[in-house]
């Protein structure tokens, strides 16, 4: 079921009414619904897909209680590798199985060797498997360093799983956050609601209006590449660049309101990514959750095994170490986003660019909200939103074509047959309608201003041109296939 | 809550209640209120050919017209076929009762042909366009169900849609012609002549991307073909002729490059000829020196195009 889909605008009110008017009374029925409603909503794709849901909630529900009770340090690693193994392995098998032998085999053919029968499978990826494995993931994880205790309540585990805003395309949440809020009582809140709907009409927006406006020109021209010159392959770029921030932060908005609508706040996900001023910034404000799983469960447990106390360590031992393990971390969640040898080299290069920072020290500061108090960025800070802004989408080539040699010829194509475009153009006013009406909310990626009469104008406003856009909008999120 | 559903109702449900009450109120397709299509039927017969300024439900208009058969045919000459044969009739100099439809895919070939059956009109020379989309029945061209009057999802969808307010709110949808050469013309005899700014299309990358979910997966499965022949002997007209609409040359070499079976698809309906079929054209230019200069665009022959092509035997 798609969120921007005339089944979603049924199924979603009608929870609603149900969640706050008749199963309100008890916290079990409420978490019973969500269940209920969570599996009838991912079942929707293909109910074939929920069998492996539930195996993952059951395996991850009884090795946590394991964990927990366990009192040998030992064989609380045994039951986490255990929930590792198995979530790995439920994510290699459905998305990288046929990736791996295709990659064996072209590496065993340059050594000249040939395999005569390949075995692959014809198996469809589960819709969401790659964010509810690394939720369940989470979740053993924290019982092991001790940052969570585990439930008891099977449909309450179960809930906080399959929750289904946030199922299919994150954002991946913490059990740390989400599993309270599913274990204690909801209350209605006006000001929480409301906001809910601003973030679903403004994801609603950047989907239909801007994402699927913007997705048939990326389509032509990346499909006609070879007969585009340079500068329409540039636009190309930008365009994609906007599609895919609008999808997917369009998406996680919509998750996030809808949360908010049962009274329940899941993390943010995006915060204009594209404001940041260096690589180190874009990945504290691009994917949230997946960056800081990444970091929490791989760059910091790996940066402990060098180097275990808070003192940052200058030694050269340490930062050639640093940057082997970052390179892996980026590669690791390059490979996260697709079976492809694409998304590994994406991964590359935003290591190759963070590396860097790590280098010289610069990557340890954190930097704000963008630009509090001030109208417009000072020139050095344009010049490095622009700069990190470019490189980003240099990498989004690698990310978007079929295969390597795909890629690097679009990006040769732009270099030696580069002509000032002539067409195409038109996507730029999307373009311009997102930056600006981002660069208006800057300060608060979840809309949670003050209810005021602009609500009664900007709201009807937006419902109505999302419906203008509706009916020519046919397109999938493009996070759905990861 | 009351509050929130207070906003909600301001917010979303007014403005979304607005534009389906508008819609459905005056729905101009007929969709829901089939008063609309049926006013410009009546103007049509009774007053002649119309300029048109929106977008006319071919379909329902073609149920309604056939019904009044005889008022609308002076010599019983019928033409069946998709948006190719549309411009043909008045503005080609021929006299023909124009059943003509967009999209025109294989189901909408069995149902209008079913009609014309029903209401027994007997026929004398009937044409029929057969384009190489009819044998793709895995097409996502799913306009023949607007023939029917049972509500769809995509009904429903349209009573929400912008583009439909603007259309509804846009007058005068129709009114008599008075011969200028600008306007989108539906002549009496069903035929169209297309607005000046549609006469003159040349995009030719994006009409084979548009074309590639119709042609990529043709089927020569050979019931069609005879399905056909079935459909003429029902139709029992006393002439039958099986027309084949060529390409603009401009796209030609890169569509059968693309799509090869279309070729195979025009031996397969040579062979439908007999004594009283006869089949006349080419989907290739070539073959009756038809030159980009009697192509509207990439599929449709313009007025001199018609002339040649029907003319040859």
């Amino acid at each position: 079921m798609l969120f921007n889909s005339i089944e979603y605008a049924i199924f979603l009110p009608v929870v609603f009414i149900l969640y706050w008017f008749i199963f309100n009374k008890k916290i079990r029925s409420q978490n019973l619904l969500l269940l209920f409603c969570s599996y009838l909503f991912y079942g929707w794709w293909d109910f074939r897909f929920l069998s492996l849901i539930a195996l993952s909630t059951i395996v991850d529900y009884l090795i946590g209680l394991r964990i927990f009770n366990s009192i040998n340090p030992s064989h609380k690693k045994l039951y986490l590798s255990i929930s590792i193994l198995f979530n790995i392995s439920l994510l290699g098998f459905f998305k990288y199985f046929n990736f791996f032998i295709d990659s064996w085999v072209d590496l065993i053919s340059l050594f000249g060797y040939r395999v005569e029968n390949i075995w692959t499978l014809n198996v469809i990826l589960p819709v969401g498997i790659s964010f509810y494995t690394f939720q369940t993931m989470s979740y053993s994880l924290d019982i092991y360093f001790n940052k969570l205790k585990p439930t008891k309540n099977f449909i309450s585990f179960a809930s906080f799983v399959s929750f289904f805003p946030q199922l299919v395309a994150g954002p991946i949440e913490r059990a740390s956050n989400l599993l309270p809020q599913i274990l204690k009582k909801r209350v209605f809140k006006y000001e929480q609601s409301v906001h809910g709907l601003r973030l679903i009409i403004w994801g609603l927006f950047k989907k239909i209006v801007i994402a699927d406006s913007l997705a048939p020109t990326v389509n032509h021209i990346f499909l006609n590449y070879l007969n585009l010159n340079g500068g329409i392959l540039i636009i190309g770029l930008i365009y994609f660049s906007f599609q895919i921030y609008c999808d997917f932060s369009g998406y996680s908005d919509i998750a996030i309101g809808t949360a908010k609508l049962f009274g329940i706040e899941i993390m943010s996900n995006f915060r204009f990514p594209y404001f940041s001023r260096n690589i180190e910034e874009y990945w504290g404000r691009w994917h949230i959750s997946l960056s800081t799983w990444f970091r929490d469960y791989i760059y910091i447990p790996l940066f402990n095994k060098i180097d275990d106390d808070d003192i940052i360590d200058e030694t050269p031992k340490y930062k050639f170490y640093g940057m082997i393990i970052t390179i892996t971390t980026f590669l690791v969640s390059g490979l996260w986003h697709g079976s492809n040898w694409t998304f590994v080299i994406w991964g590359l290069i935003h290591a190759i660019l963070y590396l860097p920072l790590f280098i010289f020290g610069s990557n340890n500061y954190s930097l704000n909200q963008v630009w509090v108090g001030k109208k417009f960025p000072s020139f050095k800070e344009s010049v490095n939103i622009f700069l990190t802004f470019f490189f980003v989408m240099i990498s989004w080539v690698f990310f978007r074509s079929e295969s390597i040699g795909d890629a690097y010829n679009y990006l040769i194509r732009i270099v030696v047959d580069f002509a000032l475009p002539n067409s195409s153009l038109s996507g730029f006013i999307y373009v311009f309608v997102l930056l600006s009406m981002d660069w208006i909310i800057r300060n608060d990626e979840r809309l949670s201003f003050k209810i005021t009469w602009a609500d009664y104008i900007i709201m009807p406003v937006m419902v109505l041109t999302i419906m203008s856009f509706f009916n020519q909008s046919n397109q999938e999120f493009i996070y759905f296939q990861f | 809550m009351i509050n929130f559903i207070r906003y909600l109702i301001f917010t979303v449900f007014s403005p979304i209640s607005f534009l389906v009450m508008t819609n459905t109120i005056i729905d101009q397709r007929g969709y829901i209120n089939k008063n609309h299509i049926k006013s410009f039927e009546k103007s049509l017969r009774n007053e002649g050919s119309q300029s048109v300024y929106y977008n006319l439900p071919e379909r329902k208009l073609f149920r309604i017209r056939i019904n009044n058969f005889s008022e609308y045919s002076s010599n019983n000459n019928v033409i069946i076929g998709g948006s190719k044969v549309l411009l043909v009739g008045a503005s080609s100099g021929h006299k023909v009762f124009n059943a003509g439809v967009s999209n025109f895919t294989f189901e909408d070939l069995r149902i209008i042909s079913k009609r014309f059956i029903d209401l027994k009109i007997e026929i004398d020379t009937l044409y029929i366009n057969i384009d190489a989309v009819l044998f793709n029945e895995k097409t996502n061209l799913d306009q023949w169900k607007n023939f029917s009057d049972r509500l769809r999802p995509s009904y429903i969808k349209r009573l929400f849609s912008i583009d439909y307010l603007i259309e509804n709110l846009t007058f005068p949808k129709y009114r008599n012609w008075d011969g200028n050469d600008i306007d989108y013309v539906k002549f009496k005899d069903g035929s169209i002549r297309y607005h000046a700014r549609d006469r003159n299309l040349k995009h030719s990358n994006i009409i084979l991307d548009q074309m590639k979910n119709n042609l990529a997966e043709i089927s020569l499965d050979k019931n069609l073909f005879k399905e056909i022949r079935g459909i003429l002997n029902n139709l029992n007209a006393n002439h039958n002729v099986l027309v084949l609409s060529p390409y603009n040359p401009l796209v030609y070499d890169k569509l059968i490059f693309k799509y090869p079976k279309i070729n195979l698809i025009e031996e397969e309906v040579y062979l439908l000829e007999d004594e009283k079929t006869e089949i006349i054209g080419s989907f290739n230019p070539e073959k009756y020196n038809l030159s980009k200069e009697y192509f509207y665009d990439q599929v449709h022959l313009n007025k001199e195009g018609i002339k040649i092509l029907y003319q040859i035997k």
